[in-house]
């Protein structure tokens, strides 16, 4: 039996969501930054555990406002990787401010911080303050480092959730 | 199907072809197999037929139901073949009916506008950042 599962991507503009999903999805990456306007959805199978997964990415616009639509677009998430830009701290602040981390929607399942653009680690400024407490993983789209480790790891913690 | 029902739906078709908005409808019984389609489905790079099942076929939709209210509306939905769909669900008996519109020209006008913000923003934060190594 395959399982069905929906994951979320949250995070700023620019952070590089869209170019995580594509390095994951299809093993490519482009320099050239074009915004995502709404949601992109792409699938990937992968299987963990010996468990057949049928992954549903949702890649939101970091554009997303709040209210009905946002909430439409994440009704329903199995789990949720909060995208932030290690050479952006206000990135990093607005992934894992608290009203993304608590939404009423993905109360409860489980989330992983992707501090994506570490191949840039000497443009990182020292400031970056992490306090949500949430499990955090270094990420490249570029350079393809952790990628598969970050969606893949998301999947683990989904399934461990289930079988409590 | 209740004829006030499908009379509305046709009505409202009608509207959105005229507007160009190559309508595309969908209803599902409650085990979530399309049971009418009417539009253009390969418009949006959708390989449907009666009988399919929208947990193979749309998945994206199939997270999203039972939907928890009377309707649910998705905006700029990216479509397989780099569309962009704005999907309207309504509950209607114990299944789903599902509008689908093309607005791909008004999604990349969005994206024309939101990529000169975005940039800026981007562009903002490294001097911000360049700033902060300087001291000032």
């Amino acid at each position: 039996m395959t399982l069905k599962k929906k994951i979320v991507l949250i995070g700023q503009s620019g952070v590089g969501k869209t170019s995580l999903v594509q390095q994951y999805v299809s093993e490519s990456f482009s320099d050239n930054y074009l915004t995502t306007v709404g949601v992109s959805i792409k699938k990937k199978s992968l299987i963990l555990d010996n468990q057949n997964i049928s992954l549903i990415i949702w890649d939101l616009a970091g554009d997303l406002n709040y209210g009905s639509t946002y909430d439409n677009y994440i009704r329903g998430a199995s789990g949720v990787l909060l995208v932030a830009d290690g050479t952006n701290t206000s990135s990093v602040e607005y992934a894992t401010s608290e009203r993304r981390i608590n939404h009423p929607s993905i109360q409860g399942i489980p989330k992983l911080l992707l501090l994506n653009k570490c191949d840039l680690k000497p443009e990182w400024r020292s400031n970056i303050n992490d306090t949500s407490g949430i499990k955090s993983l270094l990420t490249s789209a570029k350079t393809n480092e952790n990628v598969a480790n970050a969606f893949e790891g998301l999947c683990s913690l989904i399934l461990t959730g289930q079988k409590k | 199907m209740n004829n006030d029902f499908v009379t509305y739906s046709k009505k409202q078709l009608d509207e959105w072809a005229q507007k160009k908005l190559k309508p595309l409808f969908i209803y599902t019984n409650s085990e979530k197999k399309i049971e009418h389609i009417i539009g253009d489905f390969n418009e949006y790079g959708f390989e449907l037929k009666v009988g399919d099942s929208i947990s193979e076929n749309l998945p994206f939709i199939d997270a999203l139901l039972p939907i928890q209210d009377d309707e649910l509306l998705l905006d700029y939905i990216q479509t397989p073949n780099h569309q962009y769909a704005s999907i309207q669900i309504k509950s209607y008996l114990n299944g789903h009916v599902i509008f689908i519109t093309n607005t791909t020209k008004h999604a990349h006008e969005i994206q024309e506008i939101q990529q000169n913000r975005n940039e800026l923003c981007l562009a903002m934060n490294k001097i911000k950042d360049l700033l902060y190594e300087l001291n000032y």
